[in-house]
């Protein structure tokens, strides 16, 4: 029998590519974003770039993962297109408020 | 028995100015200014100074204005690193995995001791003890604190919190209302988010916990999301160990009278070298980095690090690498210590050249190497390998991550 590590357990040192960015969104009467407010990579709050209207509500799909964990996964995505034409993935954690816990989801 | 809490952290505030106040413990409670070596900048004060105005940072001339009656004291480079080796080496006696986070701070592992001391009260007395007794100042002048907690931050916190001499559990569970009202300046960010979050209102570690998570990670990145894990009792800060005394071999030299011409020292310092050589620690291994102290007779401090391209064991290759610092050192006076410290010793290997594509083998030698050097320099290893963990998997996040590139 292999004894015990004596470690935690984790994957250690592994550090996930492609993790969400927070991101402001405000959202119409369904919840759906009505604008996105981006900011520039490693920018901070105070120089986020102004609020972009979404033009269009391209798909919407949900993942609800893990639910018989303490922690479940419960996420709407959502593939908007802004009215300056950029193609954004966004999901809301559907643990959290509507308004709040909206993140860009990049791959 | 009260449930074991594995990291410790011992704390002595201000160590610089405690170490020059140790000598004169009578100014301890008069308005005391600790000065650099130039005379010149307040770098640290006593509480009854700080009562009339003083700051570090401030112009001497400026503290004297407003507190007339202040004693200057000038700083011990010197005695202040060597009391911080004693802090670090005192933990050192108790666990194998400590990490010296700077001078007056140091971290260790209490993971495995419950053997040794069954009762919490055991150990950190024991703690305590082996850090009183360790040092070159009059270690109770020093009065190092102890914090024990279940994460980096609420055990730096607690010693913080912590009364001189004495140690401050917090219960596993508990860190998050034990932090709560503790000042928002002790979170683990930068100047300049601590100073955003004072103009937000934001002075307490429980009002930066009440923020929503995507707002802290919006506003301050992925630091403020560590320092927002903290402040729940979270820390995901590891604690980075120093490497074991069996990978290092330090040798020293005192001179009386001190060393006053630089020839005396670059040939003491060889002789240094020789005998670090013969220890039966450094038999049949190779060296990757070569620290040099030279400590004056007012305790004023000289310290080079070379880090070597390639690990040798070979004595004059050695003496070749480290021989322009000593011939280019500008020390602070005549030398009345010298010290040398062979690092990251590792097994000697001969080299195996490849029949098969001998380039490509060659050049991932070469970036071993390199990551080896570097990881010696900076402590981690600054190249990472992508690795597919689930790339089935919905989740974006989870299908790819960066592991540590260690050869």
């Amino acid at each position: 029998m292999v004894s015990h590590p004596g470690t935690a357990l984790g994957a250690h040192g592994l550090r996930p590519l492609g993790l969400p960015r927070a991101i402001g969104v405000t959202v119409d009467d369904l919840g759906l974003p009505r604008t996105v407010a981006r900011s520039a990579r490693g920018a901070t709050a105070a120089h986020a770039q102004p609020p972009v209207a979404v033009a269009q509500i391209v798909e919407v799909w949900r993942v609800a993962e893990a639910w018989w964990r303490e922690a479940p996964l419960a996420r709407t995505y959502v593939s908007v297109l802004l009215t300056d034409d950029r193609l954004l993935t966004l999901f809301h954690d559907d643990t959290q408020a509507p308004a709040d816990g909206w993140f860009e989801q990049r791959y | 028995m009260a449930p074991a809490l594995p990291v410790a952290c011992l704390l002595v505030p201000s160590l610089a100015l405690s170490v020059a106040l140790a000598e004169r413990t009578q100014l301890a409670t008069r308005p005391v200014v600790l000065v650099d070596a130039e005379r010149v900048r307040v770098l640290d004060c006593t509480p009854t100074a700080a009562r009339a105005g003083v700051r570090g940072g401030q112009p001497l001339r400026e503290a004297v204005a407003l507190c007339p009656a202040l004693f200057v004291l000038e700083e011990r480079p010197a005695r202040t690193a060597q009391a911080a080796e004693a802090l670090v080496e005192a933990l050192g006696g108790l666990s194998p995995l400590v990490e010296a986070a700077a001078p007056g701070e140091a971290y260790a592992d209490l993971r495995g001791l419950d053997g040794l001391y069954p009762e919490r009260a055991q150990l950190a007395e024991a703690i305590l003890a082996a850090a009183c007794v360790a040092g070159p100042a009059p270690s109770a002048a020093l009065s190092p604190r102890l914090g024990l907690a279940d994460t980096r931050f609420a055990a730096h916190a607690a010693a913080r919190c912590a009364m001189p001499s004495a140690a401050l559990a917090v219960e596993p569970g508990t860190a998050a209302a034990f932090l709560a009202p503790l000042p928002a300046a002790w979170l683990p960010l930068n100047a300049d988010a601590l100073d955003r979050l004072r103009l937000f209102g934001i002075t307490t570690i429980g009002g930066f916990a009440a923020l929503p998570a995507h707002a802290v990670q919006a506003q301050f990145g992925a630091p403020g999301w560590r320092a927002w894990r903290a402040a729940h009792g979270d820390d995901p800060t590891p604690l980075r160990p120093r490497p074991p005394a069996l990978e290092r071999v330090v040798e020293r030299a005192q001179s009386e009278p001190p060393l006053v011409s630089r020839e005396a020292v670059t040939l003491t310092m060889e002789q240094l070298l020789l005998r670090a050589l013969r220890h039966p620690r450094a038999h049949r291994r190779v060296v990757r980095a070569v620290n040099l102290r030279a400590t004056s007779a007012d305790d004023r401090l000289w310290e080079r690090t070379q880090v070597l391209r390639e690990p040798t064991g070979d004595r004059m290759r050695l003496w070749h690498a480290i021989r322009p610092q000593l011939e280019h050192a500008e020390y602070p006076g005549p030398i009345a210590a010298l010290t040398i410290e062979l690092g990251g010793l590792t097994a000697e290997r001969g080299r195996q050249s490849s029949l098969f594509d001998a380039a490509r083998v060659r050049r991932r030698e070469q970036m071993n190497d390199m990551v080896r050097h570097l990881k010696v320099r900076y402590g981690l290893s600054p190249l990472a390998r992508m690795v597919e963990v689930e790339p089935w998997s919905r989740i974006p996040e989870r299908r790819w991550a960066l592991m540590d590139y260690d050869p």
